[in-house]
């Protein structure tokens, strides 16, 4: 067996402006990663600054999509529609379990 | 509300603009009246000029003196900062931004951590600005500054002179300093539609806050 790495945890935030077809792809992507690379070890939140736009001062959010990585500190940013795979990989720091 | 109206001469090339007065001794005269309401104004200078002190003096008298919110962005120094930057001026900015009179909202467009992958729109900067006027009614919006917004967010080929084609008054401010004097001085170089001084003014910053001297020196007609 592996080192287990399952007691990490993975808190994401993806901020969003309404379901722009950018944000579609960022949440479908997003949603692919974890699946394969975080599964059970994850909380995913997906926040619409449309509906919340007091939200954004928190995570200093000016574009979107942003993807927040909450924990493991430090705070992560990620912006774009995470298209690719290997730079969201890395910039989240996940280290795949196999 | 309670902006004044710059009435033109009978069979003036100048239309009827709203004014927002700015309530600082000299500057509306040298402006006419104020600042065009509902428009944009550009005030650009070096570090020191007095640029961030006239914009939050604009909002400090629009709220008090004309009843008129005002939102103050900092792109750049913090509230606290902001705060403590002017205890030297004359205004208890405590006591006013705690009234959010004026409210001052934060936006860090510092990019450290942050990673780009993909497209992505600026609609998050834009929600933040429209939910900060929405919050407090703000008449008087103030973006400081406008270069970190350039510098973080435009492309290269954004320059300073696209950005004051998009603004219809535009105002210079400049600092001379010798020895331990620092004098600095304020230009109007261009306002669309409306007449002003063309002269160049003394900009004096007191513990009373800000004021123009130099008046009808060499003031254009």
């Amino acid at each position: 067996m592996m080192v287990d790495t399952s007691d990490k945890k993975w808190v994401l935030r993806l901020y969003i402006a309404g379901r722009t077809p950018a944000a579609e792809r960022a949440l479908a992507n997003i949603k692919t990663i974890c699946a394969e690379h975080l599964q059970g070890q994850y909380s995913l939140e997906v926040i619409d600054l449309l509906k919340s736009p007091a939200l954004a001062e928190g995570d200093q959010i000016f574009a979107v999509p942003t993807l927040v990585r909450q924990l493991p500190s430090p705070l992560r940013k990620i912006i774009g529609d995470l298209s690719n795979t290997a730079k969201v990989v890395v910039g989240l720091d996940i280290q795949t379990v196999t | 509300m309670h902006a004044a109206i710059f009435e033109p001469k009978v069979g003036s090339l100048f239309p009827t603009i709203e004014k927002a007065p700015t309530g600082i001794a000299g500057l509306d005269e040298i402006t006419r009246g104020g600042l065009p309401a509902q428009r944009s104004t550009l005030v650009c200078g070096g570090p020191g000029c007095g640029k961030t002190a006239l914009a939050m003096e604009f909002l400090v008298r629009g709220a008090q003196q004309f009843g008129e919110p005002g939102l103050f962005v900092s792109f750049e120094a913090r509230p606290q900062t902001l705060v403590e930057n002017f205890r030297s001026f004359g205004f208890d900015l405590d006591a006013l931004v705690a009234q959010k009179q004026p409210a001052i909202s934060h936006i860090d467009l510092s990019r450290g951590e942050i990673i780009e992958t993909g497209e992505f729109t600026r609609t998050g900067l834009l929600l933040r600005l429209e939910y900060g006027i929405k919050q407090i009614g703000a008449a008087r919006v103030v973006l400081d500054t406008m270069e970190t917004i350039f510098s973080t967010l435009a492309n290269n080929d954004e320059t300073e002179e696209k950005i004051s084609s998009l603004v219809d008054t535009w105002i210079a401010l400049d600092l001379e300093v010798v020895g331990d004097v620092r004098r600095r001085q304020i230009y109007i170089v261009k306002s669309r539609g409306m007449k002003h001084s063309r002269a160049t003014h003394e900009l004096i910053m007191s513990n009373n806050g800000l004021s123009v001297r130099g008046l009808g020196l060499e003031d254009a007609p």
